[in-house]
């Protein structure tokens, strides 16, 4: 079912948006700047996005490009996002999940690839979504998406075979 | 197996997912603010419209990327106005700096929703009740505003009597007004390199001594003032607004493209022009007034039906002209009568 209204797709999508964001980023501050700066957008432009064919995917590439863009923008740009900082809804993040998240070799590979190859191994591994819908949230052809896919994967074979002969 | 790895990797650290809550009460504040913000900058875009910091958008837009405005993925929402802004602009020029008088009184309209200002007219010398004064020209409003007796002339105060006299005059809620003194439309003008402004008349100077041939012609600053302050025209005052609208629209249309001189525009525009009802300040106004694509003005009347009143000329406007425009402000259709009436619009 399409929400109707801002509220309603906020209550059935903000966690499945937050979840979204930090696979993206791989920080929970970071994913939740994400995500708040794109659901203002999108409270604000409301009648557009839910013009859009799917809402959920519209929201979500919206997410991926902020996410892409995020430090691609103008520095005035950045510093102008990070000028009012939202004290109040800092998020301390659970430690032990912290630690866990410290010690898993895989989710610290995940950092150092670049943006859109990540976004598409989290669209395809976490998202579970068809080569054609990730084509559409990150903007680009199907065959794109799996070349960066590719050579995602071949990147992290690589490291683990460095680490573990 | 890496992929297996991968979404094992990413199912455990779903848990570093910060709560919802917390987060929903956040972005439902921000927006509070921007929308607050985004109402400013609506006021701002309109009020700039009409004064030479309207090039500077133009100029913006096309080597710069606006920094708040960049919204990459709903391009246009930021310019869909939620109500209806008037701004007055108001062309000052000073009497030896002693006192201040607003020559041009001109009304800008942005229907909610638009992105196409409209401009009106008001003549100068029109009949108008000032509040706790009486009768008076409009153009005069702004002096009884502004004198003050052994001081500066207060120029903001001089805006907003002229602004209440608008509102008790045509009924229309004025947002904003902006006063521009004319040392500030030289300075823009220069900084731009000049203008060109498209008049109907041929103008001379009233030295004599330069005539303005009707048609196009790029002006520098000197110039341009000269010009614009000319009012030995067939129609008076009348065509001397004409002139005044002609130059917002070479204004809209000059292109910058060099940053240098950009920066230089801005700084005039930031000398001789000052915005109030909005709580930000002119750099701040440039950078936003992006919203607006058209500017078209609206003929409520060169019909003279000036009267004596005590051996003074006032002009009164026609209200088979006038009206039907300022009910489809106050009504916000303006879009719609424009359309109706295309005869009426320049």
């Amino acid at each position: 079912m399409t929400p109707q209204t801002y509220e309603e797709f906020a209550d059935a999508k903000l966690g499945a948006m937050l979840r979204y964001a930090v696979m993206l980023c791989g920080d929970p501050h970071l994913a939740q700047d994400l995500v708040q700066e794109t659901m203002v957008r999108v409270q604000l432009n409301w009648k557009k996005v839910v013009r859009a064919d799917v809402p959920d995917r519209y929201v979500r590439r919206m997410i991926t490009n902020q996410y892409l863009d995020w430090r691609r923008g103008s520095w005035l740009r950045r510093v102008l996002l990070r000028a009012e900082p939202d004290e109040s809804a800092r998020v301390v993040p659970v430690d032990h999940a912290q630690l866990s998240a410290d010690r898993d070799q895989i989710w610290s590979w995940l950092a150092r690839l670049p943006k859109a190859q990540r976004a598409a191994l989290v669209l395809r591994y976490y998202e579970d979504l068809p080569d054609a819908e990730i084509a559409e949230v990150l903007g680009c052809a199907v065959g794109t998406v799996r070349s960066s896919i590719s050579r995602a994967l071949a990147t992290l074979r690589a490291e683990m075979v460095e680490t573990c002969p | 197996m890496i992929e297996e790895q991968l979404r094992d990797s990413f199912e455990r650290h779903e848990k570093l997912a910060p709560p919802s809550a917390p987060l929903r009460e956040a972005i439902d504040r921000a927006v509070v603010r921007r929308r607050r913000h985004r109402f400013g900058r609506r006021l701002a875009g309109a009020a700039l419209a009409v004064t030479a910091a309207l090039s500077a958008p133009f100029v913006l837009r096309d080597t710069v990327e606006p920094p708040i405005l960049g919204e990459p993925f709903l391009p246009g929402s930021v310019a869909a106005v939620d109500r209806p802004l008037t701004v007055a602009v108001l062309g000052v020029d000073d009497d030896g700096g002693r006192s201040y008088r607003a020559d041009t009184v001109l009304l800008v309209h942005v229907p909610a929703g638009g992105r196409t200002a409209y401009l009106v007219s008001l003549p100068r010398d029109l009949l108008v009740e000032i509040p706790d004064k009486g009768r008076a020209r409009l153009g005069e409003a702004f002096y009884f505003g502004s004198q003050r007796r052994g001081q500066e002339p207060d120029l903001a105060a001089g805006a907003a009597l002229t602004a209440d006299t608008i509102t008790s005059t045509t009924g229309l809620p004025v947002d904003a007004t902006v006063t521009v003194r004319y040392s500030g439309l030289r300075a823009v003008t220069d900084a731009l390199g000049g203008v060109e402004i498209c008049v109907e008349r041929p103008v001379t100077s009233r030295r004599g001594d330069r005539v303005y041939p009707a048609g196009c012609q790029r002006l520098d600053g000197r110039s341009m003032l000269d010009l614009l302050r000319q009012r030995r025209l067939p129609h008076g005052v009348y065509d001397r607004d004409a002139n005044g609208r002609a130059f917002v629209r070479g204004l809209i249309s000059s292109e910058v493209r060099d940053p240098v001189r950009l920066a230089r525009v801005v700084h005039a525009a930031a000398e001789g022009i000052s915005v109030a009802g909005v709580g930000i300040t002119t750099p701040q106004l440039l950078r936003v007034a992006t919203g607006i694509d058209t500017v078209s003005s609206i003929d409520i009347g060169s019909n003279f039906r000036g009267v004596t009143i005590d051996r003074v000329e006032y002009e009164r406007l026609d209200p088979a002209l006038s009206t039907p425009v300022f009910d489809a402000i106050k009504q916000d259709r303006l879009t719609g009568w424009v359309q109706a009436n295309p005869q009426a619009v320049r």
